[in-house]
């Protein structure tokens, strides 16, 4: 983690924190069942925290925003790359549908995440167990190069050149510049064929509705970290803060230009107008990247299509649910709670059992903020928003479900492998820094909470 | 860093960290001085497909730079490569970085004498 100096609008040098000095940072691409250590170098002037966000993970190298890295020191995160068991996680087979695929990494220390990940310490990590390497080896699906990692971030600059940050606000800052990758409104040169796109929403603060401007869907592979187990037509991709979407855009028959953008306005940090069902979008929307689409059409084009199988779902039943935990996210005291308490690094708020499912309400009370919330260790799985069953990319397997205003959210979650403390939290990094956010603590034996925490590795 | 160290300093930027320290209050009046000025008149350029020059995108000051939109490239990011597969590199010797109890931060960072860890006076 260093200094670096980038070119966010032509011919202006904006200082940067990045991973390797650069933003988004370098991608990393792994195996499952491979561990990887990778040692984090913090050569900045504060306390970092690198979570490898949608990764199962041993909580010390979860990047817990307590767990940190300090100035000029380093830190080994040491991750197994593993996946849990199917049933209670202690015996049977791997399930294999909790492989990763499209997670990224970003700063999570506690108080500054807001700053940090604004100055550009966020990247896209990669995993790819045998059945999704297979389905690129057999050209299912696209691989590289035509596999694109792509952060989005919306930034301000100030008149120096510099990144604007405002340690005052609270609510959520939005950037007047939408960047891709760092850059502003850039352009992309294509083939005509299939190229896969992980789109990973990197702002602060800022929702995303992505279209593109003809009109054509999307083939979706996933949301957030996890393959869905048949590929399915989008028309438009919802993304919140940290919400991936792992999608294929066949430029085959597309015309000469063709955009992206966003079409979802925000006036601020409250979140965009309207209703999680019925958002206030705006067709055409802000165009945030070009794609010049050249040449004939391609030879060998990959052939997912709607329908293609990709990774098997493996649901988590009704059945297996032994507690039922309420959760209400609100504003109080001009910051963020969570259960009318604001965030406690030494307390475990919940204490699940390892092995156990879970039945979690999120609720959020109104006032019309809007909440996407990042739950660590484990997918969750959406049953039901706002008493209504999800629409069909979020019935799966997520890691940050959107809470929208005066919405409720019924998930299901296991907890395996490993010992706590991990944390969940809204992932308006503003609202993250100040306070809401919660720690659960999976423990071996029925604990009832809240307890200190069982292990801290500072 | 005393405050007025802090507004002087306009080489790195304010953080919320620093903000923490001084106290949110004693800092509000003075906030932005040090966070850098900023001008009017950025061009939004949206170019086609949507957008206008006059659409306010953020929540905060405006960027006071013109640009011509779709110039630049998609940079797609480095893959980080690993140092080796199978075996430590050379020179890994795994435990030699801290990990676990790190005195230096709480000597430096749960100082509660010098800023309130969790905010309760808003």
């Amino acid at each position: 983690m260093r200094r670096g100096t980038q070119e966010i609008i032509p011919g202006v040098r904006t200082p940067i924190w990045g991973y390797d000095g650069i933003s988004p940072g370098p991608t990393f691409k792994t195996r499952v069942g491979e561990p990887a250590v990778i040692r984090q170098w913090n050569d900045l002037d504060e306390e970092m925290s690198v979570h490898l966000h949608g990764g199962h993970n041993p909580a010390h190298s979860d990047g817990h925003p307590a767990h940190l890295v300090l100035p000029g020191k380093a830190r080994d995160y040491y991750y197994t790359n593993s996946v849990p068991r199917v049933g209670d996680g202690k015996s049977g087979p791997l399930d294999f549908s909790e492989s990763p695929s499209t997670m990224w990494y970003h700063d999570h220390a506690m108080d500054i995440t807001s700053h940090h990940v604004m100055m550009g310490l966020a990247g896209l990590f990669l995993a790819f167990d045998e059945t999704e390497q297979a389905l690129i080896n057999s050209n299912v699906l696209p691989g590289d190069p035509c596999d694109i990692p792509v952060v989005l971030q919306d930034r301000t600059l100030n008149a120096d050149g510099s990144i604007f940050f405002d340690p005052l606000n609270h609510d959520g800052h939005l950037g007047d510049l939408m960047c891709a990758n760092g850059k502003v409104q850039p352009k992309f040169h294509v083939q005509r064929r299939k190229y896969r796109f992980r789109f990973n929403n990197g702002s602060n603060a800022r929702f995303y509705e992505l279209r593109l401007s003809n009109g054509q869907p999307f083939i979706g592979l996933g949301t957030d970290t996890w393959l869905y187990p048949q590929a399915i037509e989008r028309q438009t991709l919802l993304l919140a803060m940290a919400n991936r979407a792992d999608v294929v855009i066949d430029f085959t028959n597309a015309p000469n230009e063709l955009f992206l953008e966003n079409i979802l306005p925000q006036q601020d940090g409250r979140g965009p107008g309207g209703t999680l069902t019925d958002r206030n979008t705006q067709i055409p929307g802000f165009p945030l990247i070009k794609f010049v689409v050249e040449g004939p059409p391609q030879p060998n084009n990959a052939t997912v299509e709607v329908g293609t199988p990709l990774r098997p779902h493996v649901p988590i039943l009704a059945s297996e649910i032994v507690r039922t935990r309420t959760f209400e996210f609100v504003r109080r005291k001009g910051a963020w709670q969570i259960n009318n308490r604001f965030y406690e690094p030494n307390l475990a708020d919940v204490c699940p059992t390892i092995g156990s499912a879970e039945r979690w309400i999120l609720k959020n009370p109104g006032g019309g903020w809007w909440h996407p919330i990042h739950i660590h260790l484990e997918s969750h799985q959406i049953q039901s928003v706002d008493g209504q069953i999800p629409p069909l990319e979020n019935r799966f397997k997520s890691d940050t479900a959107l809470l929208g205003a005066g919405s409720e959210i019924e998930i299901f979650m296991k907890f395996r492998t490993f010992k706590g403390p991990f944390v969940f939290h809204c992932h308006n990094v503003d609202h993250e820094d100040m306070r809401m956010m919660f720690t659960f603590d999976p423990r071996v034996n029925p604990t009832e909470s809240p307890q200190p925490i069982q292990q801290s590795f500072p | 860093m005393d405050r007025s160290q802090l507004i002087e300093n306009e080489k790195r930027p304010v953080s919320r960290r620093d903000v923490l320290r001084l106290g949110a209050s004693a800092l509000a009046a003075t906030a932005f001085v040090g966070i850098g000025s900023h001008e009017s008149g950025a061009a939004k350029g949206p170019g086609k497909g949507g957008g206008s020059a006059t659409e306010k995108l953020g929540n905060g000051p405006t960027t006071p730079f013109k640009f011509v939109p779709f110039t630049q490239n998609l940079p797609i990011a480095p893959i980080k490569q690993p140092l080796s597969v199978g075996t430590p590199p050379a020179g890994f010797v795994p435990g030699e970085v801290f990990h676990g109890i790190a005195p230096e931060y709480f000597n430096i960072g749960f100082d509660r004498s010098a800023y309130e860890l969790y905010p309760t006076k808003f």
